[in-house]
Order: C-alpha cells, then structure tokens, then sequence
C-alpha cells in the first residue's frame, strides 16, 4: 500500500528568492523518484514584445525584464544590434559601458551575499533577524548596494530600469565633477570589499565538491563581462554566434522557463563559472585576497559561490577606479547608428552569468525576432542535479523542515533571479 | 529632503501599479501644493526592496501607498501604522525583498523615519476595484490630517495654500512646548490598525465611508 502525504509551506524565507519558484520532491524506497524546480521567467513574452520595434526601443525595453539586472540586457542588446549595424563602440563608449555593468554587478552581489544568502550560513531565518545581532554587516551590504545603484544611476539616469544606455554608446556622459564624486566613493568602499572577501571564507560554508562544468565568457586580457567567447572547463571554446550549435534548449511542462544544456549536460554559468575559468584576469589584489582564504580556486564547491562574488566585487571597484582615471567627457557619448538588416548576437556576463541575445533585424531596424536565454534558465538543470545530490547526502530520512531548509539554501546559493509574480514557494513532498 | 515622503510602491507590470496609480492620483490632485513648497514630496517606487530605506531616510513622517491581500473585500482600505506590522500583513510583493522585509529590516537597524504609515488597498481580480477616484476621495483627507498631525508634533507651521480651507490662514501647531517629539517613535498611536471604509463582500462598492 503507498503512503503518500502533501504538505504545502508557505515559507517567508522565501522572500529571499527573487520571484516565484516551487519545488516538488516525491521520495521512494529511500530515493528522490521526482525532483522538479518550478520557476517562471518572464523573457519568453518580451521576445515576443520587441517584435515590430525600433532598434532605438530595444535597450529600454529589455531593461525590463529584470529589476536586478537590467543594465546586462541592455548590454547584450546593443552589442547585437550594433553587431548588425557594423557599429564598434569607441574607447570611451566601452570603458564606460563596462564601468556601468560594474556598478550592477557590485549592487547585485552586495545584495545577495548579505541579505539573501549571509542569513542561511550565521543560522538565522531573515535578514532583519540576522540585523539584530550583525547590524554593521547589514549596513555594509546596504552601503555596498547603494554605491552599485549609484554608479548605475550616473550612467543609466535611475538604478532601476536605466534609461541612460542606447545603441552606439550613452545619451549623456557624466561630468566630470560626477565622476569625481564617485571616485570618492568607490575609493572609500574599497578596503571593505577587500575585506568582504575574507569574510565570506569565514563564513560556515558546507563542504561539497561535486562535478559541474563551468560555462562563461573569457577576455584575451579582462575579466570578462562586456565580450568575449564563450568558454567551459571542458575545452569548448566559441564565439558567441556559434551558441546555439551547442547549448540547447528544452521545455519540461513543468516550468515555464526552458531547460539549457550543454553537448546533453547541465552546467554552471554565475560568478564561481566566471571566477574558475578566469583566475588569471582578476587584478591582483584581488587574486592576493582569494590567495589569503585558503580555499583552492578553481572550486567544485558550490557553496563557494559567495565567496566568487565577494572577489567580484571587489574587482569591480578596483576597475571603477582603473576606467575612471583620468575621465573627460566626450564631445559626444554615442556614435550615430545606421540601421541595416541582419543577424546579431551579443553575449555578457550577467551578474548572474551568461546573458545571450539574438535579433534579427530589418533594413530599417525593426525587430523581426528575437531569442533571449537569461542565465537562470541555463542554471536550472544544474540546480536539479545539485538538489537532488545535496538532498540524498543529506538523508531522505530527515524531517519535511529540514529537507526544505536544505533544498532552499542549495537553490538560494545560485542566486536565481525568477523574477515576477508572487513570492511564495511552496515545497511539496511526498513519500511512499 | 522633504520632510514627508509619500511613496507609491509597485510595479508598472503585472497589475501590481495600484500604488502607483493611487500616488499619481494625488500628486495630480495637488497634494503636495497642500503645503508649502518642499515639504511633501510624492515618489513611485518601482519594487524598491532594501532601497525602500534611503527613500525614507532623512523623513520625519513617511506614507506608503500599496497593494494589501489580507483576505478583505477587494477595495477595502487600511490604514496601519508600521509599528503594527509584520511579515504576515500581507503586503503583496512582485519581487524577492518586499516592503514588509524592507521594514522589518529597517527596524531591526533602527533607521526607521519617527513615523511610518501604510496604506494598503485590498486587491482582487480587476474589474473587481473600486475606481481610483474612490480611493482618492478617501485618502485625501486621511493622509491630509496625518501630515498635519505630523508637522505639529515637530511643531511646523505651515501655510495651507488651497483646497477647502480658508485662504493663507497659519495653522499654529497644536500641542504645548514640552509635547515635542524629537525622532524615536511616537507615542501609542502606533497602534492602529483602521479599516478606513468598509466593502460589502461580493459587490462592487460604490460608496464608502471613513471610519
């Protein structure tokens, strides 16, 4: 006879996934039978949105798609569109752009790693519990977050959503009295993200290594974010045209967001994917402050994703203050566009990992179609695979809680970004 | 930085933008012209998570205009203070970090403004709202008398400028000398949670009254 019981739990924890996610676990004989993550993603209906548009309409509108990240969309877009127009950004364009991704990645980081992620390692259910007797770390966090969002507003004209970036470069070049201000600033914050390094390696971290393939972008002499080819720990090396010749996508019916995979395989893209496969473009200072943790980089921890997006921080204050040196504003912040048909890609390193675009435009630059793959999608296998490993080594055995509790550490630790809807998951177990 | 923050919090998306509307409604309606310049400023934020903080910071008084699902008919409207509020007030959130969260941790850092107000309006399926007129039509006078309440506890005079009172009249603050309040919390009217009008469940209301 089966035994089988559901149990729903709202959890407020949850407030710190972003969006709407459940997870439905069913258990036999001692081993996981079922294991889905159901997640809902919204890029699919903004492909279908930008179909008609001006090429002029694409940056806003991508932006979006994600509060959290919009300057990565934007980036990806206009590398695709200007791609097709045969546009390449000037010196001053690229340093900027990169310095406006910079600021996303720090306040995205900053607010994952303390009031999302910090909670589940010091033992306490939400971050205002864990403010009560860490308030100086919280702030930090907040601090840090605020000077990501400054950075983007100086470009994007408001951190939420920018609307500064266009096709060709920026509709307005900071001052450089902004600029300055700002140096300030990153300048100020520094020692504290140098020091944020070690402290997330001090945090209690679970000791699971495991077998992953890391996916992310590689620069012949930068960190990627902005460009590059798309690399994996297992030798694949490609531009990012050749995308879709290797990574697939498919639909479980259980989720609304596909499923990617590698030559058949899950794999990683995020910040320990970026940090593993690209030691060597970190600044120095940075790669010294991972060098006094003691952990070993590359990492099949996954659990040392924190620690990869400290390091991150870190670097993108120290390239702030590279790209900011010496700042004039340009006569002009973008270079005109001409619109022309064609096929574009663009490829960056969301703070979340590889954000990847294709359009395909007329010849006056309307938008004819379009294919997002934002990086949650493409960790969702992985996830799985993670849950389903951290949950048997955990013991099926265990009580509803603790499986939950387990279950949404390991999925916190990706830092999805399920934007939208409601912000409930539910974990439903059953078991025979 | 003006010393009463009014912030419609939501999301042009999904039909998460009641407060938004609501806010709009009331900066169209001359709110802020209500009292001298700079004093009141009206802000939509766009699911502000943890940035909710800065945005109240520096303020003497702070109002939230939001979403509510507390199981009330929909268009039913609170009023609650924030020392009454909790992770289940029902607060709806489009996004991860929401506005009870951002409270919560607020608090928990004590960077709270003196005074925090949320007005939250029962959602349901649309067409089931009342029109935003309606709403308006409430919260008018409500939010009126607690920024007014609010500026005489810091003893703020102020100079109505129009609407139904009588001219350039100075309202002197209420209150004696030693009733002063200087940051911290207020005294116990925090703990108030009104129904400001009451929807007959499964109709659509079209009248309301304040409580």
């Amino acid at each position: 006879m089966t035994q089988s019981r559901e149990i729903s739990l709202s959890v407020p924890v949850l407030a710190r996934v972003e969006g709407e996610g459940a997870l439905d676990l069913e258990v036999h004989g001692g081993h996981i039978e079922t294991l889905r993550l159901r997640i809902f993603e919204p890029p699919r209906l903004f492909e279908k949105f930008l179909e008609g548009r001006e090429y002029q309409e694409v940056p806003d509108m991508v932006a979006r798609i994600c509060g959290i990240c919009p300057v990565a969309y934007q980036m990806s877009a206009v590398q695709a569109i200007e791609g097709i127009f045969g546009l390449a950004p000037d010196p001053w364009v690229r340093a900027m752009r990169r310095v406006f991704y910079c600021g996303e990645w720090i306040q995205s980081h900053s607010l994952h790693i303390h009031l999302l992620a910090a909670p589940d390692f010091l033992g306490y259910g939400s971050v205002a519990e864990m403010a009560r007797a860490h308030p100086d770390t919280v702030r930090r966090g907040l601090a840090l977050q605020a000077l990501g969002n400054e950075i983007i507003r100086l470009f994007g004209g408001r951190s939420v959503h920018p609307v500064g970036a266009r096709v060709g470069g920026f509709h307005r070049a900071p001052s450089r009295a902004e600029v300055a201000a700002l140096q300030e600033q990153v300048g100020a914050a520094l020692p504290g993200a140098e020091a944020l390094v070690a402290w997330t390696a001090s945090l209690n971290l679970p000791n699971d290594a495991q077998d992953f393939v890391s996916v992310a972008l590689r620069h012949p002499d930068e960190y990627p974010m902005n460009e590059g080819r798309i690399v994996s720990s297992g030798g694949l090396d490609i531009p990012i045209s050749d995308y879709e010749a290797h990574f697939v996508e498919h639909q479980e019916p259980h989720s609304t967001a596909l499923y990617a995979s590698l030559e058949g395989r899950p794999y990683l893209v995020g910040p320990l994917a970026r940090l593993n496969l690209n030691l060597d473009r970190l600044h120095t200072p940075v790669r010294e402050a991972l060098g006094r943790t003691g952990i070993a980089f590359p990492s099949r921890n996954m659990f040392h994703s924190i620690v990869a997006r400290a390091a991150e921080i870190h670097h993108a204050l120290l390239e702030v203050t590279r790209l900011l040196e010496d700042y004039s504003a340009p006569e002009a912040p973008f270079a005109p566009a001409t619109p022309r048909s064609g096929t574009g890609h663009g490829c960056t390193e969301a703070p979340r990992g590889l954000l990847w675009h294709r359009y395909d435009l007329d010849a006056a630059g309307q938008v004819r179609h379009a294919r997002i793959v934002p990086p949650t999608s493409q960790n969702q296998a992985r996830i799985e695979a993670d849950l389903r490993r951290s949950l048997e080594t955990l013991g099926l055995e265990r009580d509803d809680e603790a499986l939950r509790q387990q279950a949404e550490m390991v999925i916190r630790n990706y830092d999805p970004c399920i934007s939208c809807a409601t912000h409930f998951l539910t974990v439903r177990v059953g078991r025979r | 930085m003006s010393p009463v923050r009014i912030l419609g919090i939501g999301s042009p998306f999904a039909g998460d933008d009641l407060g938004w509307r609501l806010a709009e409604a009331l900066e169209r309606a001359g709110l802020p012209r209500h009292f001298p310049a700079g004093m009141v400023h009206i802000t939509l934020c766009d699911r502000p998570g943890s940035l909710l903080l800065p945005a109240m910071r520096g303020a003497d008084l702070a109002i939230l205009l939001d979403a509510m699902r507390s199981g009330a008919p929909p268009g039913t409207l609170r009023r609650l203070d924030m020392l009454e509020l909790d992770d289940s007030a029902g607060l709806l959130s489009s996004h991860g970090f929401g506005v009870a969260a951002a409270l919560a941790l607020g608090r928990a850092l004590e960077e709270l403004p003196p005074r925090v107000l949320i007005y939250g309006t029962e959602t349901g399926h649309a067409p089931s709202l009342p029109p935003l007129s309606d709403l308006v039509a409430i919260l008018w006078p409500a939010i009126i008398g607690d920024i007014q309440a609010s500026l005489d506890g810091l003893r703020m005079p102020y100079v109505p400028l129009f609407g139904g009172l009588e001219g350039a009249t100075v309202v002197e603050p209420r209150g004696a000398p030693g009733e002063h309040h200087q940051g911290g919390h207020h005294p116990a009217q925090g703990a108030e949670v009104q129904v400001l009008n009451e929807v007959p469940e499964g109709s659509l209301p079209t009248e309301f009254r304040c409580q």
